[in-house]
C-alpha cells in the first residue's frame, strides 16, 4: 500500500527515505489497527481542512505523533518492555523512569491513550471503533465514563497496542483510573498495575499552603512505586536520574518556550487546532517525541516568529482574546471553530506557570515528597481551589478578553468544580466566562452545531465589549 | 441616505418556524412567520419573499440583511450573520429598554439572557443536549396527549391539581405521560404538571446566570399563556411577554444591521 | 412492634429535638455518611452527630443544577441540592459539616457547598490504600476533626469520655449486628424496608434513646414467632441507599423477593467491629474504621469489596445479588461489570444490575427488570 500512505507521510514531514525505510513498521502498524486506502485519502483531507499545513512545524510534529505511535504498535514485536502511565501525569515522571530504565535495557514508556487521540483521532479520525470497544469491554456509555479509559481499553482488547509490563496508576486525581485499570487487568491476562495513592482533601481555600502530612503520604507512594520499580526491573530513581531527565525534556520545552512568546502577539500567528499538537508532546510521550518533537517545535517556533515580524496573523488584529481551558484532543474542527468564530487563543490553562514555591523543596527529606511539594503547586493535583487560584494568576497576568472554559464532561475532577469556576472567575476577575462541556477525546459526546450558537454568542459578546 | 431612510431585514431561521422582520427608521414594515419545513434554504426564501410583498419592496430596497437562528449559516443573501442569543439582547432592549434578562424558548434551544441598557449580552446560559425545555418537548408532549399545540397553554391553566411530572427528558416524560394517562389523571393536570416542570428546568438555568428584573419572555413558546404563568410561578417575579415574541430574533438581527449601517 | 414506631415518630421529631439542642448551646456535627467518621469523636465532644443520610427525592437532584454538572454520583447532587435550598431541617440546623473525602464525588460536594453557602465545611482524606502509611494518615485526619469539634464544643476529649463514647457505639455495634443477623435470616417479623431504616435511624437518633428502643425491638423479633418464608431471598448491595429511597425494596417486595441488606458505601452504618480498648485512641479508631470497615469499589486494588460479598451471599444462601448503584459513581459502575462474572464463578448466582438518578420516570423499566428477575430465580431449579 506505499503509495496510499505515501502522500500522508510526506504531507507529515517524512522524507522519502526515512518511509522506504520504516517501510515494514508503518505497515505493520497501519494493518494491525485497520487504516486502509480510505482512511489514508480522509487523513490527508482532515489535515488540509483544519490544520496549518502551510507551516512545515505543523506537519513535522504531526509526524512525530504518528511515528509515536508507531513506536508504540511495535514495542512487544521489537522486543521492548512497556511501561503505561496514567492522564495526567507529574511533570517528567514518564521521563524519569524512561531515563532511569536507559541502564537495564529497551524499554517503551508513555501514555497510549493520548498518543491514539493525536493519532487516530486528530489525524485520521478513526476512534469511534476503538471506543466502541472500550464500551462493551466494561466502560459503558451513558455512565460519563472517562473516553480517554475506554479508548486504552478498547486499543488493548481490539490488540491495536500490547498490553503492558506494568501500567502505573496514579490515583489521587481521579479515581475512575484506578479502577479501570483493575478492570483491564482483570480483562487482559492480569497485567500488573502499581498504585500511587494520594487524597484531594485540601479544605477550601488552602491552596498554595497545604498539610505537610499530604506531601509525607504522598512522598511516600511516590518512593513506593521507585522501589516497586527497582524490585521489578532493576533501575533506580534518584535525584541524578531526575535531573538527568530534565535535561532529556530541556530542548521540547525550551523550544515550546520560545513559540508561546509569538502566541502573545497581536494578530495572533496560530490556531488552536495547530497549538494543540504541542501541548501532549511532553505529556504523553518519552520517546522520539523528545528530539523530533523539538526539532519540530523550532521550526514553527521560527515561522511564527516570521508571522509576527510581518503582521501575518490567523485571525484580525484585535480579536478577542481568551484563555481556553482544554482543547479537544480529537477533533480539529472543534479547535479549528474556535479559531472560525473569532477568539484568539494565546494560552491554554496547560501552559500556566504555577507559582512560585513559598518554601524549598529541600526541607522535605525523600525525593518522593520533594516532588510532590512541586505537583501540588501545579494546584490541579491540589485541590479545586488550587486549580481555580492557578487559573486567576493566569487570568490577572495575561491581556485577556474572557475565559473559554473548556473541560471534560466525564472527569469528575474536572466537572466537579465547573460552575464553580465560571461564577468565581466572573466575581473575583470580571472576566466573562463561558462554559462549554465537551468530550476533549471521543467528539460523538457532543452536537458541534449546539456548541456553535454558544461559542459565536460568546465571540459576538466579546467583540461588542472590546469595541 | 440618511439612517433613518435605510431600510434592513432581519431574518431568524429556527428549528420551528422561519420569521423575517423589515425595519425603517426603528419602525416595522412587515413582519412574518412561516414553518420552517424540510429545507432550510427553502424557508427562508420564501419567508423573505412574502415579507418583501407584504411591504411592497425587493431584496434591491434591503441595504443590509442579518441572519440569525440555527439555520443562519443557510441564509445565502444575508450580508451577516449573528448568533440569535446577541439578536434577542438586542431585539428586547428596542422594545423594552429596561429589561435586563431574556427568557428565550424556541423549538430547539432554550436560552436564559442577561442584557444591559445597550442591549448588549452580557452573560447567557443555553440547555444542554436534550430536548429537555424546548418547544420540541411541549410538541411530543401535545402529541402524546392529543392536544393541539395552541391549546396546551390555556388548557394548563384549567388543570386543578397539577400532576407531579419528574422528567423534562422526552422520552421519559413520554412514558410519564402514557402511565399517568392509564391512571385516568385528566389532561388539564398533566399539561399544568408539565408546564412547571419544564418551568422548574429553565429557571434552574436561569439560576446560572441570575434573573434580574425586568424579565421578558421571547420565542415561539412564549406565545403559551401557561408558560408565562408557570415560569412566573416557578421563579416568584413578574414576566412581560411582547406582543409578537417570536418575531424578535428577527427584529434584533434588522436593528442590529441598522446598527452597523451607522457605526 | 411498638419500640418500631416509637424509633419512626423519633425520626420524625428528631429536627424540632435538636433544634431545641440548639437553644441549650449543644453543638450539632453533620458528617457524611459513609462510615468514615467515628461518631465517638462526637459524642467524647459533648456534641451530636447526625448523619447527612437524606435521599431518593428527584427535585433535590434537579435543584443541585444550578451548581453542579449532571455527572456527579446523585446522592451527592442531592445532598448539594438540599444544603443549598435553606429549607432542609438538618443543613439549617448543623454547626459543621464533616466530610472525609473518598472520591471525587464527595469532593464535589465539600468544593460545591464551600463555596455557595455559608456552611462550615471540615474535610480530611480517606485514602484508597489499606497500608500502614494509609492508616496513619487517615488517623492524622481524624486527630485534625476531634480538634476541630473539641474547639467548637469547648469540650476537652479526655480519655474517660473517649472510652464512655467508645462504649456506647460499641453497643449499638453490637445491636444493629444482632438486627441484621435477624434481616439475613429472611425470616423475620421486620421487614426489609424497616431493617434499613433502623439502620439509618442511628445515625440520626439520640443514643440514648435509639439503644434503648433497639435493645427493645431487638427481644420482640426474637420473642416473635416467625413463619416459613418460601419467598426467594436476594442480597441487596451497591453504591448508595439513602434514607427515603425506598424504590427498590418497594420494587423487590412487590414482585414477591425478600430483600436481605448488605454492604453499601454510604448510607448503611457499618456494624461489623468494634473498636477495641487501646492507649492510642485514634489509633483505634483508625484500626477500625479504616483498616476493618469493607472497602468501597474505589480501594486499590479493589479485591475486598467483590471478596466480602461473594462471602455474604454464600453464608446467607440468597437465591441472587441486586446490585443497586446510583448513576456516575464510576467505581461502583465499572465493578459492576466484572462481579457478575466473579460471583457467578464462586457461587453460581445471577446478578442484577440497576441504576437510579432518583428519577421516577426510571421506575418503570426498573420494575420489568427486577420482576423478570425474579421470575428467572424461581425457575432455578
Amino acid at each position: 500500500m506505499t503509495t496510499e500512505y505515501h502522500e500522508l507521510l510526506t504531507l507529515c514531514g517524512f522524507e522519502p527515505d526515512e518511509i522506504q525505510q520504516q517501510r515494514h513498521r508503518i505497515e505493520t502498524t497501519f494493518q494491525r489497527l485497520n487504516l486502509v486506502a480510505g482512511d489514508m485519502d480522509r487523513a490527508v483531507s482532515r489535515l488540509r481542512t483544519y490544520f496549518d499545513i502551510e507551516l512545515k512545524g505543523v506537519r513535522k510534529v504531526l509526524g512525530t505523533w504518528l511515528k509515536e505511535l508507531i513506536d508504540l504498535v511495535m514495542a512487544r514485536d521489537e522486543g521492548k518492555k512497556l511501561i503505561y502511565y496514567g492522564y495526567p501525569p507529574f511533570q517528567y515522571m514518564g521521563l524519569v523512569i524512561k531515563k532511569a530504565s536507559e541502564a537495564v535495557g529497551d524499554f517503551y514508556i508513555a501514555c497510549p491513550e493520548v498518543i491514539l487521540c493525536e493519532t487516530l483521532g486528530q489525524i485520521f479520525g478513526k476512534l469511534n471503533p476503538v471506543l466502541e470497544a472500550g464500551e462493551a469491554g466494561g466502560l459503558a456509555p451513558g455512565h460519563a465514563m472517562c473516553s480517554l479509559l475506554q479508548i486504552k481499553d478498547g486499543a488493548l482488547s481490539l490488540g491495536f497496542i500490547p498490553a503492558p509490563d506494568l501500567s502505573i496508576s496514579t490515583s489521587y486525581f481521579c479515581d475512575m483510573g484506578p479502577k479501570a485499570d483493575e478492570l483491564m487487568q482483570y480483562k487482559h491476562g492480569g497485567y500488573p498495575v502499581e498504585f500511587v495513592d494520594s487524597c484531594m482533601d485540601s479544605p477550601w481555600g488552602e491552596w498554595p499552603a497545604y498539610d505537610p502530612q499530604r506531601i509525607h503520604y504522598l512522598g511516600q507512594q511516590l518512593e513506593q512505586l521507585f522501589s516497586a520499580l527497582q524490585d521489578r526491573f532493576g533501575f533506580t530513581i534518584d535525584e541524578t536520574i531526575w535531573t538527568e531527565a530534565r535535561k532529556l525534556a530541556g530542548p521540547l520545552y525550551a523550544a515550546t518556550f520560545r513559540l508561546n512568546k509569538s502566541l502573545t502577539a497581536d494578530p495572533l500567528p496560530l490556531g488552536a487546532a495547530d497549538a494543540q499538537l504541542i501541548l501532549n508532546l511532553p505529556m504523553g510521550c518519552t520517546g522520539i517525541a523528545l528530539k523530533e518533537g523539538a526539532e519540530a517545535i523550532e521550526i514553527m517556533a521560527e515561522e511564527l516568529e516570521k508571522r509576527v515580524e510581518t503582521g501575518v496573523g490567523v485571525l484580525p488584529k484585535n480579536a478577542p482574546r481568551v484563555l481556553m481551558g482544554f482543547p479537544s484532543f480529537v477533533d480539529p474542527a472543534l479547535n479549528r471553530l474556535i479559531q472560525d468564530v473569532g477568539l484568539a487563543v494565546p494560552v491554554h490553562t496547560t501552559l500556566l506557570t504555577p507559582p512560585p514555591l513559598p518554601e524549598s523543596p529541600k526541607t522535605y527529606k525523600t525525593l518522593g515528597e520533594k516532588r510532590s511539594v512541586v505537583a501540588m503547586h501545579g494546584g490541579l493535583y491540589h485541590s479545586s481551589f488550587g486549580w481555580i487560584g492557578r487559573i486567576k494568576r493566569g487570568l490577572d497576568y495575561t491581556d485577556l478578553d474572557g475565559f473559554l472554559y473548556t473541560y471534560q464532561y466525564s472527569c469528575r475532577p474536572l466537572t466537579c468544580n465547573s460552575k464553580l469556576m465560571k461564577e468565581y472567575v466572573e466575581k473575583e476577575i470580571k472576566l466573562p466566562t463561558l462554559l462549554l462541556d465537551m468530550d476533549m477525546y471521543d467528539d460523538r459526546n457532543y452536537s458541534a452545531g449546539a456548541l456553535q450558537t454558544r461559542l459565536e454568542a460568546f465571540a459576538e459578546m466579546l467583540k461588542t465589549k472590546k469595541k | 441616505m440618511t439612517s433613518k431612510q435605510l431600510i434592513t431585514a432581519g431574518i431568524d431561521i429556527g428549528a420551528a418556524t422561519a420569521k423575517v422582520v423589515i425595519l425603517k427608521g426603528g419602525k416595522i414594515l412587515s413582519a412574518l412567520v412561516i414553518p420552517t419545513g424540510g429545507s432550510v434554504k427553502e424557508a427562508s426564501r420564501l419567508v423573505m419573499e412574502k415579507a418583501l410583498g407584504e411591504a411592497q419592496l425587493s431584496l434591491d430596497d434591503i441595504t443590509s440583511v442579518v441572519a440569525t437562528g440555527y439555520g443562519r449559516k443557510s441564509v445565502d443573501f444575508a450580508n451577516h450573520v449573528i448568533t440569535e442569543i446577541s439578536c434577542h439582547a438586542r431585539g428586547v432592549n428596542l422594545l423594552i429598554p429596561s429589561a435586563r434578562s431574556v427568557i428565550d424558548i424556541g423549538g430547539q434551544d432554550s436560552k436564559v439572557i442577561e442584557v444591559n441598557d445597550q442591549g448588549r449580552v452580557v452573560n447567557f446560559a443555553m440547555n444542554d443536549k436534550c430536548a429537555a425545555g424546548t418547544g420540541r418537548f411541549l410538541e411530543v408532549m401535545a402529541t402524546v396527549l392529543g392536544t393541539d399545540i395552541g391549546e396546551i397553554g390555556s388548557l394548563s391553566l384549567q388543570g386543578q391539581k397539577p400532576c407531579q411530572i419528574s422528567n423534562t427528558c422526552t422520552v421519559f416524560a413520554e412514558s410519564e405521560m402514557v402511565s399517568l394517562r392509564a391512571e385516568g389523571e385528566n389532561r388539564e393536570n398533566i399539561l399544568a404538571g408539565i408546564h412547571l416542570a419544564m418551568a422548574h428546568r429553565v429557571a434552574i438555568m436561569g439560576n446560572t446566570v441570575g434573573l434580574k428584573e425586568e424579565i421578558v419572555f421571547t420565542g415561539g413558546v412564549a406565545k403559551n399563556v401557561g408558560m408565562k404563568m408557570a415560569l412566573q410561578k416557578r421563579i416568584g417575579k413578574e414576566i412581560r411577554v411582547p406582543e409578537q415574541p417570536q418575531i424578535i430574533g428577527a427584529l434584533g438581527a434588522a436593528a442590529i444591521g441598522a446598527q452597523r449601517l451607522r457605526a | 412492634m411498638e419500640p418500631l414506631n416509637r424509633i419512626k415518630s423519633l425520626l420524625a421529631d428528631r429536627p424540632a429535638q435538636l433544634k431545641h439542642k440548639k437553644t441549650q448551646d449543644k453543638k450539632i456535627v453533620g458528617y457524611i455518611p459513609g462510615g468514615y467518621f467515628p461518631e465517638e469523636i462526637a459524642l467524647a465532644a459533648g456534641a451530636v452527630p447526625v448523619g447527612m443520610v437524606r435521599g431518593g427525592e428527584h427535585s433535590a437532584v434537579e435543584n443541585a443544577f444550578a451548581c453542579v454538572d449532571h455527572w456527579v454520583d446523585t446522592f451527592y447532587r442531592s445532598q448539594i441540592g438540599y444544603a443549598t435550598s435553606g429549607d432542609d431541617p438538618y443543613y439549617n440546623l448543623i454547626d459543621v459539616l464533616v466530610v472525609p473525602i473518598t472520591d471525587s464525588n464527595n469532593r464535589t460536594l465539600s468544593d460545591t457547598l464551600s463555596y455557595y453557602t455559608d456552611l462550615e465545611l471540615f474535610v480530611y482524606g480517606v485514602p484508597h490504600t489499606k497500608s500502614k502509611e494509609g492508616r496513619d494518615y487517615f488517623r492524622h485526619g481524624l486527630a485534625k476533626t476531634a480538634d476541630k469539634i473539641a474547639g467548637l464544643t469547648g469540650i476537652e476529649i479526655t480519655g474517660q469520655r473517649m472510652t464512655e463514647a467508645i462504649d456506647i457505639c460499641n453497643r449499638e455495634k453490637e445491636l444493629l449486628r444482632e438486627l441484621s443477623q435477624e434481616n439475613q435470616s429472611g425470616n423475620t417479623a421486620l421487614s426489609p424496608k424497616d431493617y434499613v431504616l433502623v439502620n439509618q435511624a442511628s445515625m440520626l437518633l439520640d443514643k440514648g434513646q435509639f439503644i434503648e428502643n433497639l435493645e427493645t425491638l431487638i427481644r420482640e423479633l426474637k420473642a416473635a414467632k416467625s413463619g416459613d418464608n418460601k419467598k426467594p431471598k436476594v442480597l441487596l448491595t451497591g453504591s448508595t441507599l439513602a434514607l427515603g429511597d425506598d424504590k427498590i425494596i418497594d420494587l423487590l417486595e412487590e414482585y414477591g423477593a425478600t430483600v436481605i441488606t448488605g454492604e453499601f458505601a454510604e448510607g448503611i452504618k457499618p456494624f461489623q467491629h468494634k473498636v477495641e480498648p487501646a492507649e492510642d485512641f485514634m489509633n483505634a479508631l483508625a484500626e477500625t474504621y479504616f483498616m476493618e470497615r469493607v472497602a468501597p469499589a474505589w480501594f486499590r486494588p479493589g479485591h475486598e469489596l467483590p471478596e466480602h460479598l461473594i462471602q455474604t451471599a454464600s453464608a446467607t444462601r440468597v437465591d441472587g445479588v441486586v446490585w443497586y448503584q446510583l448513576m456516575y459513581r464510576e467505581a461502583y459502575k465499572i465493578l459492576s461489570h466484572y462481579f457478575p462474572e466473579m460471583l457467578k464463578k464462586e457461587t453460581g448466582l445471577p446478578v442484577l444490575t440497576l441504576d437510579s438518578d432518583y428519577d421516577p420516570a426510571e421506575t418503570g423499566q426498573m420494575a420489568t427488570r427486577i420482576e423478570t428477575y425474579i421470575e428467572n430465580i424461581r425457575r432455578q431449579p
